[in-house]
């Protein structure tokens, strides 16, 4: 096993590790993702039916409500968060989010996590420093 | 982040323990955007509204102690703080459901717990303790608190965010009810995003070939451009006719749920955006594309879900209706009955409904068998999931489709969804 490492900007400190899930589209957690299970259930959206609870979420930007942070809470708080984010563009949705929920967090890497990691891929994030560790067979 | 000396002093706590965990989390905020320094800002609108699965909320807080409640929920803090007043400005969002029609209503689909109510009513007490103004809407703007240009606001709602940033010229980033909350106590804001001029430049081209006429062509551009442009600044281009203001509203409304689009420019149109070379700063943009019949063809199709004619509900207002639209539809309404078969509820804000009152439309309303509902939303309406349903707004039907389940949508023009709830049949088109 070989690990890729990609270093970033903190925006949320603490260490997770799991299995991603990458998408190339913006999220919404407002009406994209239910709260009560972490399924993503914006109609169309690449990741319908996928589960984001547990799981190294990879993504550009988030996108939709202002109630985005609020949506973060809720899923914190009934155990649906991501383990941890990774996040291409930071934007106040997602910063803000990552305050709420309080996972290890990580932006600006130096190569583009949507081309670099794949679903399925272990990866660890230590959102404290800024590194991002992928775990390939 | 450099602090001025009054932040500072909020931060270490000489202005009480709600001012000082408000400047934390700002702070925190704000590093994690690196954001430099915040800006002082007297105009808040407050998301506060339950529109989620309360039942995660009252199952795993305390909530018969507001304080404690807000402290945890909003404040993100175990300990309780009390807090006395806000400091700036501040109007509140949507309450979430209409106490008066508590039965037509739900905030998720299935059954509110019980003690839901006493949240709701339990908040909007908080609210008034902490001096807000219960504009109670997702309009603020038409409902007293206008923003003017360049004004450094901290606003909560997608839709009025991108309207006050694009129409108005107004400064806001779109902010969650904890930033929003921050703000409101703290009377400051991140100096970062749309409060600075570079940030607020055009990005990608929209070269608008089908003239957007009625509402609903607004609503289907902004639908189809918030996917196409993702969390650019679309600048529309070639639009030959000045829309109304409820045209602006559908626009801002479609085009920040299906984008992570929280400001556009409408050459000739927004403030911003006298000429394309003013609204892009003359930077080379990320990309255009061009909207013409087969783009809005192509968004109304998406948005159409339902197969049966036979239409059981028809939920209208979002963006709160203003008075234009509710005199549009009190006119529609004129000596017609809704079918027995369909449920008409129409939405707006409590002070648009007052004027409506005063003018009589409230009595044309209740003769054709119309409800009005304030303090909420559509997607609020109490509905069987796969029940067949008729509206007006593309951010409902986008999100219905993800929060509620909503699988059966017809989506057509007010006058299509009016004609629905008199006839109980579906006839809308793309025309």
């Amino acid at each position: 096993m070989s690990a890729i490492v990609l270093h970033g900007r903190s925006i949320y400190g603490g260490v997770a590790e799991g299995e991603a899930l990458v998408t190339n589209q913006g999220i919404a957690l407002c009406a994209g993702v239910d709260p009560h299970t972490g399924d993503v259930t914006e109609r169309n959206h690449e990741l319908e039916g996928k589960n984001i609870a547990g799981r190294i979420l990879v993504f550009p930007f988030g996108k939709g409500s202002s109630a985005f942070s609020k949506f973060a809470y809720g899923l914190k708080l009934a155990g649906n968060a991501p383990a941890a984010w990774i996040i291409r563009d930071v934007n106040p949705q997602t910063a803000l989010a990552s305050v709420a929920m309080k996972i290890p967090t990580i932006t600006g890497l130096d190569q583009d996590p949507l081309s670099v990691i794949s679903t399925g891929d272990r990866v660890k994030v230590d959102g404290t420093n800024g590194i991002v560790e992928i775990f390939r067979h | 982040m450099r602090l001025t000396t009054d932040e500072q002093a909020m931060l270490n706590g000489q202005e009480g323990p709600a001012r000082k965990r408000a400047m934390e989390l700002l702070v925190e905020y704000g590093e994690a955007l690196g954001a430099e320094s915040l800006v002082d800002t007297n105009n808040v609108h407050l998301l506060t509204a339950f529109h989620f699965c309360p039942e995660i909320l009252l199952n795993n807080l305390e909530v018969a102690n507001i304080d404690e409640f807000i402290s945890r929920s909003v404040l993100l803090t175990d300990d309780t703080i009390v807090v006395d007043r806000v400091k700036a400005f501040t109007t509140s969002h949507n309450t979430t459901i209409d106490v008066d029609h508590w039965d037509l209503q739900e905030a998720t689909t299935g059954h509110d717990p019980d003690n839901f109510r006493d949240l709701v009513v339990g908040m909007e007490k908080y609210l008034r303790r902490i001096g807000v103004a219960m504009t109670s809407t997702c309009c603020p703007y038409m409902s007293g608190n206008l923003p003017m240009r360049g004004e450094h606001c901290a606003w909560t709602e997608s839709s009025a965010i991108a309207f006050a940033n694009s129409v108005l010229g107004a400064r806001t980033n779109i902010e969650g009810d904890h930033s929003a909350f921050a703000s409101a106590l703290t009377g400051k804001t991140l100096n970062w995003g749309f409060h600075l001029d570079d940030n607020r430049l055009g990005s990608y081209i929209v070269h608008v070939e089908a003239q957007p006429q009625a509402v609903m062509d607004w609503d289907l551009l902004g639908y189809y451009s918030g996917f196409a442009v993702g969390n650019q600044i679309p600048v529309f281009v070639n639009v030959k006719t000045a829309p109304s203001m409820f045209k602006l509203m559908a626009l801002a409304s479609s085009v920040a749920v299906t984008g992570a689009v929280n400001m556009f420019h409408v050459v000739g149109v927004t403030p911003e955006a006298h000429t394309v070379e003013q609204a892009t700063g003359r930077k080379k943009p990320e990309g255009r594309f061009e909207y013409g019949p087969e783009q809005r063809q192509q968004a109304y199709a998406r948005a159409n879900t339902a197969t049966k004619e036979d239409v059981e509900l028809v939920a209208i207002g979002c963006p709160h209706y203003n008075l234009e639209r509710l005199g549009v539809v009190a006119q529609l309404l004129e000596n017609r009955k809704s079918n027995h078969n369909v449920k008409l509820l129409i939405y707006t804000s409590t002070q648009m409904k007052a004027v409506a009152e005063r003018s009589g439309w409230m009595d044309v309303f209740n003769r054709a068998g119309a409800t009005v509902i304030t303090d909420s939303c559509p997607m609020h309406t109490r509905t069987d999931p796969s029940s067949t349903i008729a509206l007006d707004s593309l951010k409902i039907v986008n999100q219905s489709g993800g929060q509620k389940g909503w699988k059966n949508v017809w989506y057509g023009s007010t006058e299509d969804c009016i004609n629905a709830a008199v006839t109980g049949k579906w006839r809308g088109e793309l025309r």
